[in-house]
């Protein structure tokens, strides 16, 4: 039985696919995103749309190699929570340090501001974040693979497609891809739950603060569909023109995105790996032209 | 710590390179036993290992003196059920009552805040709390009505109560099957092992790879993600019912099987449930170690059948409704205590009257019947508020056979077949002897364990904490 079961593990471990998305990996990445201790020079504030939107790595080499960090969590919300966590996140004040604000409409409502993403790795216990980042990723070999996986090539079985980056970026793609999906769920989460001007406020006030610690700060909107911008103007209570006009009384320097319709998204919310890279490059640049 | 954890593998390997070491000594065998059990609990939170210690030694000397001093038996008796009955109050019960009292002040608007005086260490649920004092509680009650000799040795009582394997999610294990398998010297022959192993094979297999496979369907769908109706509610219960089993029985399976490579042997606490052919019948099946516990110590005290219809049914509604408050403090185990109380009335009404007419047997009817109860019963268990029972009630009753859902959920509905063919296996192999000895044959044997050893390590799903260790 012993040799019969080794025999097995061993032949179906070394032949089994490689799973679409990695649990090990996955929560490997989210234990070292939330309890890692590294510091960045620019960190990236957001949600879904942000980490599957921006690929450090290439923002770090138009940054001329400054440390980068993408801390984006799902339904991520813009609040002291996040704020308070960043600041720990930080190199020595007198290197340069910015935080680039990703100001979606769904993470400025109230809902978001739950953090309840965040606040679920933050809470998890000792014991078991220590086993995701440093023990369950030596049992690679038993990784879990889902039946799906087994019966199709990887390049057609659907669901979420990941890929887990260091320094917090998720590369994804979906398969089927449909850049209507996101548009009905998109519709329930902003029923009740509009943008919120007193998050928008405390948003402003901790900006005052950012550039008082000598910190620059950005913001922008995530580029994504016509149809879900369209959508959320219509629907979520986030006036563009008016958060930009706040954001920079308060200090802050938005980046208003060219061709924001040009990059690709599978879902009709976040962008498509390829796209992810290119805007990861784009928004480099553009934040390099306004670095001090 | 959780037996589908990294320590547990780390804990449960030194636990049994030691344990043979010390067949000869008894007494430092059960010291092992005792200190590995709270090590294994105090992984949770240290803190509430004094819960135990001080439950224990309660009813270790309240049993003893029950037995010398029979005529203040009574009184010793109603100490220590107020003593563990105490402390499930405060530890699970005082936020959840504190909430219904203050809902009564403000229906008569006199508001009062008492949830906010609770001190903080109260509102943390000890892991299994409900399990061991139950425990506990049995076996006082047991040597009260003198069915039990109080056991001196304080080793004997403390490996009974806090042995690992059981400690904090049963099956509750009674210290009279208990007590009397650690007076005499263990020995597990080879077949002995074997068979704990297969259980602890099992128990993986079901708890990993089927429960947390079908929970992925489960609880997208009371996350709002899908906004299915009619079909959808069906399948999506019917996955429920299977993850529930199969997280619960893979529990306990686990635990017998741990248990049998030490020599012990705790009963079986499920039995197949969803091939019961009434409530009632489920009943005998679902939970044994709970159900009977509940009848032994709750219904037969109050009366249970013997003294009218009435008084029966009325018995049966005050036990089914504790065995639901029991679960968890939240209206909805309440409701589905008290759901399952009237369909047993129903059903006990519905027999006295139809079954004389109906001759013939309606052996499928009976038991898609009883499927329908239990699966609307599922809903009350899972829904987290009443709105949301409403809800999926609505949603179950609502006609549409959309069937586009199944395209997004494969993985799930797969392992829900593997679990239907698992369940239909038993069936066909308790009718047919064939199927029975080919399932017994040493080749098919070895292969079945192969396959479920790998599926257990490859196909184990998104890692969830044991449903029932929340109780």
């Amino acid at each position: 039985m012993a040799a019969l079961t080794i025999a097995l593990v061993y032949f179906v471990g070394a032949y089994k696919p490689k799973p679409i998305s990695s649990t090990i990996q996955k929560e490997k990445f989210w234990a070292d995103k939330t309890h890692s201790n590294s510091k960045y020079n620019v960190i990236f504030i957001g949600d879904s749309r942000l980490y599957r939107g921006i690929d450090p790595r290439t923002v770090s080499k138009t940054l001329k190699g400054l440390k980068v960090l993408n801390f984006g969590y799902s339904s991520g919300g813009h609040n002291e929570v996040i704020f308070n966590e960043i600041s720990q996140r930080f190199v020595e004040s007198d290197k340069t340090r910015a935080v680039v604000l990703v100001l979606s409409p769904y993470s400025l409502t109230p809902k978001a501001q739950e953090n309840s993403h965040f606040n679920q790795e933050k809470e998890r216990n000792k014991k078991d974040v220590f086993n995701r980042r440093y023990i369950a990723p030596f049992f690679d070999f038993f990784d879990p693979v889902k039946p799906s996986e087994i019966f199709q090539s990887n390049d057609t079985i659907q669901g979420y497609h990941e890929i887990f980056r260091p320094d917090g970026w998720v590369e994804s793609y979906k398969i089927p891809s449909n850049p209507e999906y996101a548009l009905k769920v998109y519709v329930n989460d902003f029923r009740d739950n509009k943008v919120s001007q007193d998050v928008l406020d405390k948003v402003y006030d901790q900006v005052k603060e950012w550039k008082k610690q000598g910190i620059q700060v950005f913001a922008f909107r995530m580029p994504t569909t016509q149809a879900m911008e369209r959508l959320e103007d219509s629907i979520s209570g986030y006036k563009e023109n008016e958060i930009r006009m706040n954001f920079e009384k308060a200090g802050g320097e938005w980046i208003n995105i060219d061709d924001r319709y040009g990059y690709e998204s599978y879902d009709g919310s976040h962008l498509e790996r390829k796209s992810a890279i290119r805007f990861s490059d784009y928004i480099g640049n553009e934040i390099q032209k306004r670095m001090n | 710590m959780s037996f589908n954890s990294f320590p547990f593998i780390v804990f449960i390997s030194i636990f049994f390179i030691a344990w043979p070491f010390l067949k000869k000594r008894q007494n430092q065998r059960f010291t092992l036993l005792i200190i590995s059990s709270f090590v294994f609990y105090g992984w949770w939170d240290w803190r509430f290992l004094f819960l135990i210690v001080f439950s224990g030694l309660v009813d270790f000397v309240s049993a003893i003196l029950i037995n010398r001093y029979r005529n203040k038996a009574r009184i010793l008796l109603a100490l220590s059920v107020l003593v563990n009955v105490g402390i499930l109050g405060v530890f699970k019960y005082s936020s959840f009552f504190a909430e219904q009292i203050e809902n009564i002040f403000q229906f008569i608007s006199y508001p009062v805040t008492l949830k906010d005086k609770i001190p903080e260490f109260a509102l943390i649920l000890p892991v299994g709390i409900s399990f061991y004092t139950f425990q506990s509680m049995s076996y006082t009650i047991d040597v009260y009505r003198g069915k039990l000799k109080p056991t001196k040795n304080i080793l004997h009582f403390f490996s009974y109560l806090a042995m690992f394997p059981q400690l904090v999610a049963g099956p509750i294990v009674r210290a009279k099957d208990f007590l009397t398998q650690l007076k005499v010297d263990r020995k597990v022959s080879a077949i002995e092992f074997w068979n704990g192993i297969k259980l602890i094979i099992i128990g993986y297999f079901q708890k990993t790879v089927l429960a947390d496979n079908l929970g992925v369907l489960v609880d997208n769908a009371f996350a709002g993600m899908d906004n299915g109706v009619g079909i959808y509610w069906w399948v999506v219960m019917s996955c429920f019912a299977f993850q529930i089993y199969f997280d619960f029985n893979g529990y306990s399976q686990i635990a017998r099987g741990l248990a049998k490579l030490m020599g012990y042997h705790f009963k079986m606490n499920f039995n197949h449930p969803y091939i019961a052919l009434s409530l009632k019948d489920f009943w005998t099946r679902w939970h044994i170690s709970l159900s009977t516990w509940f009848r032994d110590y709750v219904y037969i005290p109050l009366g249970g059948s013997k003294k009218g219809e009435f008084r029966s049914h009325a018995n049966m509604w005050v036990t089914m409704t504790l065995s639901g408050l029991w679960h968890g403090a939240q209206i909805n185990f309440i409701l589905w205590g008290m759901y399952h109380a009237v369909a047993l009335s129903i059903e006990r009404i519905a027999n006295k009257y139809l079954s004389p007419i109906f001759k013939f047997n309606l052996s499928i009817l009976k038991w898609s019947l009883t499927l329908l109860a239990v699966l609307v019963g599922w809903v009350f268990f899972r829904a987290s508020s009443i709105d949301q029972i409403t809800f999926v009630i609505n949603g179950m009753f609502t006609p549409n056979m959309d069937l586009d859902f199944l395209d997004k959920y494969k993985d799930p509905m797969l392992f829900f077949v593997i679990a239907v063919f698992v369940e239909s296996l038993f069936m066909f192999s308790k009718n047919s002897r064939i199927l029975n000895s080919l399932l017994k044959t040493p080749v098919v044997e070895t292969l079945t364990y192969a396959i479920l050893i790998c599926a257990i390590l490859f196909l184990r799903g998104p890692e969830k904490e044991f449903i029932y260790f929340q109780f």
